[in-house]
């Protein structure tokens, strides 16, 4: 089995790294993130200039790969200033420093940040730029977030308990009603309710999130409160004036979590029936019933246990997007999770967020995709991987 | 059975519960809550990119602003706005524009220290050094010659030539506490690094303005309450809402549920399609201001294509011609202003209407005139088939582009309908914007390469100076080439002649005729034609709050909260 985990572990890391370079070279593609300087007027060129070199955006792509890989505290770009910019400064003293015409000399900022320099016509041009800072993903630092202007991992790590915390609980909700319903209608196959839960659940599973999302909203929030009932919080975490309650945020949680459970129950539920109805139809619970088991000891344990193991596989393919958050969900709500982060940072062409955040998605299906795995060894004792 | 109905009812028993029992705190006077689309990324008002930045009004006011819906300029923290009539402006011996700043005595930031030139320094010092962070100078570095403090009170500002700008742009900010900023500066921090710039350190900010911080609750909100060090001095309007939260809502759809169900008093920036909807919500009071965007239609003065429909454009009469045949006016109140309580009116002139003088106004509708002007450049429906031609078989058909944008589509349908009813074919086309209409010249882009006969886009303008970039787009240098946006083809050397006098007249009653000057050769061409203007839409709570003391908003796209502190609850 170690061996079995080991392996599957080091086949994960091209699969990685392919994933990456599609994703950046994408997302590179798309546009360019500071584009919106050049149309303030209120951003000099020089001052432009310097803000995209210090993101280093036009450098050629394959360079800008391999510095969000390893960093480019190491490398130096070369700059040309505009003379109108620079001629504030008194002639030939850059930084304080008085360099002689001609002459290229390296200064070390005030911010500590290193830039050679030269005297051309008596005006200080800076024309190579270097940072020290960004160490690269290999190096452990995914660089700062070009929207927010913070550490990506600061900004991701503000919104991830949020999207656990809805994720979880909903993901919680969805097994306890998915398991709850499928085998309520299998063992009460073509009832009325079984027809009626599988009416409803064909009408949830047809339906788009955001059309649930909408819908629970104008009912439970907006009609209610026209009909004088009391009625949910459409966006956020807390409410404007707030004590920070459990209550208050269990309060906000209910119409995003109901839209996230609904349209995965429907669904769910409907792959529990079937394997249900596979299971307590096969021999060996024939066998159960004929040597005086309990019919809900046949159910919840024998039963249960092998119908469980095609809803194992999608679990686990399902669980990693917890950690993306609901994308759709999360923006309707106003949710301040992954999917909010996610959604904002691709319209703003805020690609190390965006990286990033695909990355972790990446090595998450690969986890979880082993965990399922495993799983199924120690759920079905015929599964062997050594 | 049972059992499941007993789950299902204790569930719900469990969320009406939630609903019904949970205690909301409220806080102490009155709050106002305002959606906001986007959350700002940093605090520093002068290297925070985003939309969010429009936030700085709540807690950073500087030297001057500029209020209301056409942009009368008013002093902050200055005692006078500095003009050439009253000495605060004069010229040198080199003929250089120099400025006095005189500061109102008695004021003090955020955390109670006074205000001083050492501070106004220290915006010198953000701008004229390249390391601070603070990108958004403007042409500060251009400009400025020297800054001299005289007093704790009194400082001058020198520029290198005339620069009659000096209100609207290269000018000095006193908006950051020396005493907090500059030992940070020191130590070589930019301003996006230091610890008050962000939500965590955000309520150490220390500004001056009507509001200090109180809460930034990352992707969901940021609260403001009063600031006790303002509202002590007769120019310091104390507010009379105790508290500001903007609210963090990213879809359209639900800050407009928002409104409805009171989660928040003020939504803006909303598009104009959703004014129906917001004005059918009870309580709900509805208005909108201008914004620097004007939706136009550009005709082609020099056509590329060689149809004999298309190179009649270059005929200044033909091009009034079929502006005459479109009644503008009623696409914006069929499309826009159905009840006509927005007040939304076709635009006269590229430029802000404060620089266009009163004899410059649309074209009427006129569809008889448009006929006869079509008439005498040679174009009459000869055949009979309803369609205007040449008298030698060739129709009168011209082509026109437009984003994918629908309220634009929507625009060029009704235009159809007007042209084809005195017999000018138009065929109509969205296409994407970025890649190519708005392309640049080398990528082909339609605008910049003149391949076309109408377009229907906006620019936006600068409401305060149109020497501020606006000029740009109407050079002759700047016809079909790389780097020129002018694919419209206008050129006029005397327009052209106009940008040195206009960047350089310093006495504001000649540089405004230059202005009108500017503007009425811009309307004598007729390429440049109106639609509606893009204006920023607000709805307000009218139960909870008094719209009268709202309405006027600013019409920059930065200074729409720059009066909260006018801002009165209902009744």
């Amino acid at each position: 089995m170690g061996q079995y985990i080991l392996r599957r572990l080091l086949q994960a890391i091209p699969l990685l790294i392919i994933i990456t370079v599609i994703v950046f070279f994408l997302l590179k593609s798309a546009g360019d993130p500071l584009a919106e300087l050049s149309l303030d007027p209120r951003i000099t060129e020089s001052d432009r200039l310097l803000k995209r070199a210090e993101y280093g955006v036009d450098d050629p792509l394959p360079i800008q790969f391999v510095h969000w890989l390893i960093g480019d505290d190491w490398y130096v770009r070369e700059l040309e200033l505009p003379a109108s910019d620079t001629t504030f400064v008194a002639p030939n003293l850059c930084y304080g420093q008085e360099i002689p015409e001609g002459e290229r000399v390296t200064l070390t900022l005030p911010n500590g940040t290193e830039q050679v320099t030269l005297i051309k016509n008596n005006q200080c041009y800076r024309v190579f730029y270097q940072r020290n800072d960004n160490k690269g993903i290999l190096r452990g630092d995914f660089g700062m977030s070009l929207a927010r202007g913070r550490p990506v991992l600061e900004v991701m790590g503000q919104a991830l308990p949020n999207t656990l915390l809805l994720g979880i609980t909903s993901y919680l909700v969805i097994i306890v009603f998915a398991f709850s319903l499928g085998i309520f209608q299998a063992i009460r196959q073509y009832s009325f309710f079984d027809n009626v839960i599988t009416t409803i659940s064909f009408i949830l599973v047809s339906m788009p999130i955001f059309l649930v999302a909408l819908i629970s909203v104008y009912i439970f929030a907006v009609q209610f409160r026209k009909w004088g009932l009391p009625y949910l919080p459409v966006q956020g975490m807390y409410s404007v004036n707030t004590d920070y309650s459990v209550g208050d945020l269990i309060r906000h949680m209910i119409l995003p979590v109901f839209c996230l459970a609904a349209i995965s129950v429907a669904g769910y539920s409907r792959f529990v029936r079937a394997s249900m109805l596979e299971v307590i139809n096969s021999d060996y619970i024939r066998t159960a019933r004929s040597k005086g088991l309990g019919e809900r000891r046949i159910t919840y344990v024998h039963a249960l246990k092998n119908a469980s193991l095609p809803l194992v596989t999608l679990m686990g393919l399902d669980i990693p997007f917890i950690l993306a958050g609901a994308v759709v969900t999360e923006r309707i709500f106003s949710w301040p999770g992954m999917g909010t982060l996610y959604i904002e940072s691709l319209g703003r062409l805020d690609y190390t967020v965006v990286i990033a955040f695909v990355l972790m998605l990446a090595i998450a299906v690969v986890i979880f995709q082993l965990i399922t795995d495993v799983l199924y060894a120690v759920l079905d004792p015929r599964v062997r991987y050594s | 059975m049972k059992k499941l109905f007993r789950v299902v009812s204790l569930s719900l028993m469990m969320s009406l519960m939630l609903v019904i029992g949970v205690r909301v705190v409220s806080a102490q006077g009155t709050t106002i809550v305002i959606g906001w689309e986007q959350e700002p990324s940093l605090l520093s008002p002068v290297s925070d990119m985003a939309f969010a930045s429009y936030l700085t009004n709540f807690y950073a006011r500087d030297i001057i602003a500029y209020y209301g819906n056409n942009a009368e300029i008013t002093p902050i923290m200055i005692e006078e706005i500095p003009t050439v009539e009253n000495g605060g402006v004069v010229e040198t011996e080199t003929g250089a524009t120099q400025v006095t700043y005189k500061l109102r005595s008695g004021m003090l930031w955020s955390d109670g220290e006074p205000i001083t030139t050492a501070d106004c320094a220290l915006g010198h010092r953000l701008y004229s050094d390249e390391t601070t962070g603070a990108f958004q100078r403007g042409s500060y570095l251009e400009q400025v010659a020297s800054f001299e403090v005289i007093d704790d009170l009194t400082f001058v500002i020198t520029y290198k030539g005339p620069f009659p700008d000096y209100l609207v742009d290269a000018t000095p900010t006193c908006g950051f506490p020396a005493h907090k900023i500059a030992p940070l500066l020191d130590e070589g921090k930019k301003l996006e690094e230091m610890p008050f710039m962000s939500p965590a350190g955000a309520t150490e900010y220390v500004g001056y303005g009507p509001y200090v911080f109180e809460e930034w609750r990352v992707g969901e909100q940021i609260s403001f309450v009063r600031n006790p060090n303002w509202g002590n001095n007769p120019w310091e309007q104390a507010p009379a809402i105790d508290r500001v939260v903007a609210r963090f809502i990213f879809d359209a759809a639900q800050m407009r549920n928002a409104l409805e169900v009171g989660d928040i008093d003020l939504a803006f920036n909303w598009p104009v399609s959703d004014a129906g909807a917001y004005g059918a919500i009870e309580n709900v009071f509805v208005w909108s201001t201008p914004g620097v965007f004007q939706d136009a239609l550009w005709l082609n003065m020099q056509p590329t294509d060689p149809s004999p429909a298309s190179q009649a454009l270059a005929d200044v009469n033909v091009r009034k011609a079929i502006i005459h045949a479109l009644d503008r006016q009623k696409y914006i109140n069929t499309l826009l202003d159905p009840d006509g309580t927005l007040g939304i009116k076709v635009p006269a002139n590229y430029f802000h209407p404060n620089w266009v003088p009163d004899d410059v106004q649309p074209l009427a509708y006129d569809p008889d005139l448009a006929l006869d002007l079509f008439a005498d450049a040679g174009w009459t429906d000869t055949d009979g088939d309803g369609v205007l031609d040449d008298g030698n078989g060739n129709p009168f058909l011209i082509r026109t582009y437009t984003t994918t944008a629908q309220i634009r589509l929507d625009f060029l349908t009704l235009i159809q309908a007007d042209l084809k009813a005195i017999g000018v074919n138009m065929q109509f086309f969205g296409v994407p914007g970025g890649t190519v209409l708005f392309a640049d010249f080398e990528q082909r882009g339609i605008i910049a390469t003149g391949d076309f006969d109408m377009t229907l886009f906006a620019l936006s303008f600068d409401p305060l100076s149109p020497n501020l970039g606006d000029l740009y787009w109407f050079g002759c240098d700047k016809i079909r080439r790389p780097g020129g946006g002018n694919g419209y083809g206008f050129c006029n050397p005397e327009f052209d002649a106009l940008a040195e006098p206009i960047a350089t007249t310093v006495d504001p009653d000649a540089r405004r005729e230059l202005y009108y000057k500017a503007a009425r050769l811009l309307s004598e061409a007729q390429f440049w034609h109106g639609l509606f203007p893009r204006n920023t839409f607000y709805a307000v709570n009218s139960a909870k709050f008094n719209p009268d003391s709202m309405v006027e908003m600013g019409v920059l796209t930065g200074n729409y909260f720059n009066r909260v502190e006018y801002w009165t609850p209902a009744g």
